[in-house]
């Protein structure tokens, strides 16, 4: 071993560098970070140097650099800039802090996205954000038309996004890491289209009983609680819209599994057992969800859930025997659908955990995520729902009720 | 200038001073350059974090490296480890494209083999001291060891690597 060499190896190293984009590019997330987590001795050391022993500098005077007056009461309440991101994350169309959430917080997100799959699962996570924000509105009954326009473009537009940096991801990573990003997105649009349906035929069977009530009481007036039809038709777009990725995605997915080979090679052996490892990492993940907040599910919604990791592991048990028979595409296939199942089932138990409706029922009537689903028989479908009106999304870290305004 | 913006320019300037060694520390051992870069970045945000909170940190230069090398330490252990060996046996080259010199890239490559083949005890110490360009104080402040088990560290690899380009050579 030559010690010369070894000295010059640093040297040699230096070769490898940031470049000055890059380098660019870092300071500024960095400084944008900094800035949501401002420094707590400054604002006490501004405190302690501060002449006038009457006034204290409040942090917000420090940090925003304006009277703390003029400020949006709702930011202001929040002690610190993380707290306010924080909160903003459940914001929607029509309050306050979504401002902050679309200026702010996702453009972050989007700096520290620096991978290839990072930045094709936050676009698609992004997509997922506009539908779960529609979702809410639905939920409400405050999904208006030019709302409903504006979350499906920008639902569209980061759908797109994401099916085109997920072919970045397939150039320059390899087929498995763009498997894996596929079958995130494509999971995630399969709950959403579940947690719709849900919603609207929650709505069906509140506007049922509303009117069933109206009838019983000789009333041929709408009580003020009549769902909006408005709302069921915009949510209905939303679905179509949700469905039209869901199409392109199982295309995509047909196109690859086709191209791959059937058995035989090792490459053929590698990727199969990637995506095994792949799904039972995300069947993992909804146990771990479980065991925190499955105490928080209606019993209906926990089994669904115990449902759906069986049908996951049923396909990782599929996959297992075709991986044993060298028939490595169907293995491939099958770890593709556990990971699917795994992640729409999460999905759902979020929502259902979030919304209170329920939407296993949707999903139940619906059968299993590889079905061709059937938006009729699924109405037809006679289900006795719980219909709960608790509002979790007026709950923030501080417990601040928000005020909504009309967009 | 307020506080804040002192603060902020101060953090900034070890950015500025930092990056490039920390990414370069990061690069070397997990050989993915954009893992690199997101793992450099997330160690300068963490850093902030533990500042902001109003700790102190008495040398930042060695705190950085000691944030990155347990972020290293992380990934390693989620994800199965592929020599060095093997991945330029699929014609990775780890000095990528800066590498002009085709004698130096091989020349350089051989010795990062060799030095993944370290016992991970002399590893640490070795990098930091040949590819970080730390010196053994430096390498005890990131490691929180005395200088002295330092230099033992170092002293000892380089016996190693002697005996490993031996049997390389063979």
């Amino acid at each position: 071993m030559d010690h010369q060499g070894l000295h010059n190896l640093h040297a040699h190293a230096k070769n490898v560098s940031l470049t000055a984009d890059e380098k660019s590019a870092g300071r500024e997330m960095l400084l944008s970070y900094m800035r949501l987590t401002p420094h707590r001795a400054a604002t006490s050391m501004a405190a302690a140097a501060s002449v006038s022993a009457k006034k204290k500098t409040s942090f917000f005077q420090h940090y925003l650099g304006k009277p703390a007056s003029v400020m949006a009461l709702s930011m202001l309440v929040m002690f610190t800039a993380s707290g306010v991101s924080y909160a903003a994350e459940g914001s929607v169309p029509g309050e306050r802090l979504y401002v902050v959430k679309i200026g702010f917080n996702e453009p972050l997100r989007s700096a520290l996205s620096v991978t290839a799959e990072g930045r094709a699962v936050w676009e698609a996570e992004r997509a997922s954000r506009r539908l779960a924000e529609a979702e809410e509105l639905a939920r409400r009954g405050t999904l208006k038309l030019e709302t409903r326009v504006a979350l499906d473009e920008e639902f569209r537009r980061h759908a797109e996004g994401a099916e085109l940096r997920l072919a970045k991801v397939q150039h320059r990573k390899g087929e498995g890491a763009a498997a894996d990003v596929a079958a995130h997105i494509e999971g995630t649009l399969r709950a959403h289209r579940q947690i719709m349906n849900a919603i609207v035929e929650d709505r069906r069977q509140k506007k049922l009983a509303v009117s069933g009530n109206a009838k019983a009481q000789g009333s041929n007036v709408l009580s003020n609680d009549i769902v909006d039809d408005a709302d069921d038709s915009q949510v209905a777009a939303l679905i179509a819209s949700a469905d039209r990725e869901i199409t392109s995605a199982e295309r995509r997915r047909g196109e690859k599994e086709k191209e791959r080979e059937t058995t035989g090679s090792d490459a053929a052996r590698t990727f199969a057992q990637g995506r095994r490892d792949v799904a039972l990492a995300r069947i993992s993940e909804v146990h771990v969800w479980l065991s925190d907040r499955g105490s928080k599910l209606s019993a209906e919604a926990l089994a669904a859930t115990s449902s759906g990791l069986a049908d996951a592991n049923e396909a990782i048990i599929k996959g297992n025997a075709a991986l044993e028979a060298q028939q490595y595409r169907d293995a491939a296939a099958a770890y593709a659908q556990a990971q699917r199942v795994a992640q729409e089932t999460k999905l759902l138990a979020v929502a259902s955990e979030r919304f209170k409706v329920n939407s296993f029922a949707a999903m139940a009537a619906a059968g299993s995520s590889d079905d061709e689903n059937d938006d009729d028989e699924r109405r037809n479908d006679d289900r006795s729902r719980e219909a709960n009106h608790n509002n979790h999304t007026e709950e923030t870290k501080t417990g601040v009720r928000l005020k909504f305004l009309q967009y | 200038m307020t506080s804040q913006s002192h603060h902020h320019d101060e953090f900034l300037k070890a950015y500025d001073a930092y990056s490039d060694a920390i990414f370069r520390h990061c690069y070397f051992r997990v050989y993915d350059r954009e893992k690199a870069r997101e793992m450099m970045q997330e160690c300068f945000m963490k850093t902030w974090e533990y500042l902001s909170q109003g700790k102190k940190v008495d040398n930042l230069r060695a705190f950085l490296y000691r944030v990155a090398n347990n972020m290293v330490i992380d990934y390693s252990r989620k994800k199965k480890e592929s020599s060095l060996d093997v991945l330029m046996e699929d014609g990775f080259e780890p000095m990528g494209q800066e590498a002009h010199h085709t004698t130096l890239a091989a020349e350089v490559g051989q010795m990062l083999t060799l030095l993944d083949k370290l016992d991970k005890k002399y590893q640490d110490a070795v990098r930091m001291r040949y590819l970080d360009g730390l010196s053994p104080r430096e390498i005890a402040h990131v490691l929180e060891e005395t200088e002295n088990v330092i230099s033992v560290r170092i002293h000892r690899g380089l016996a190693q690597l002697r005996v490993l380009a031996t049997q390389g050579a063979a």
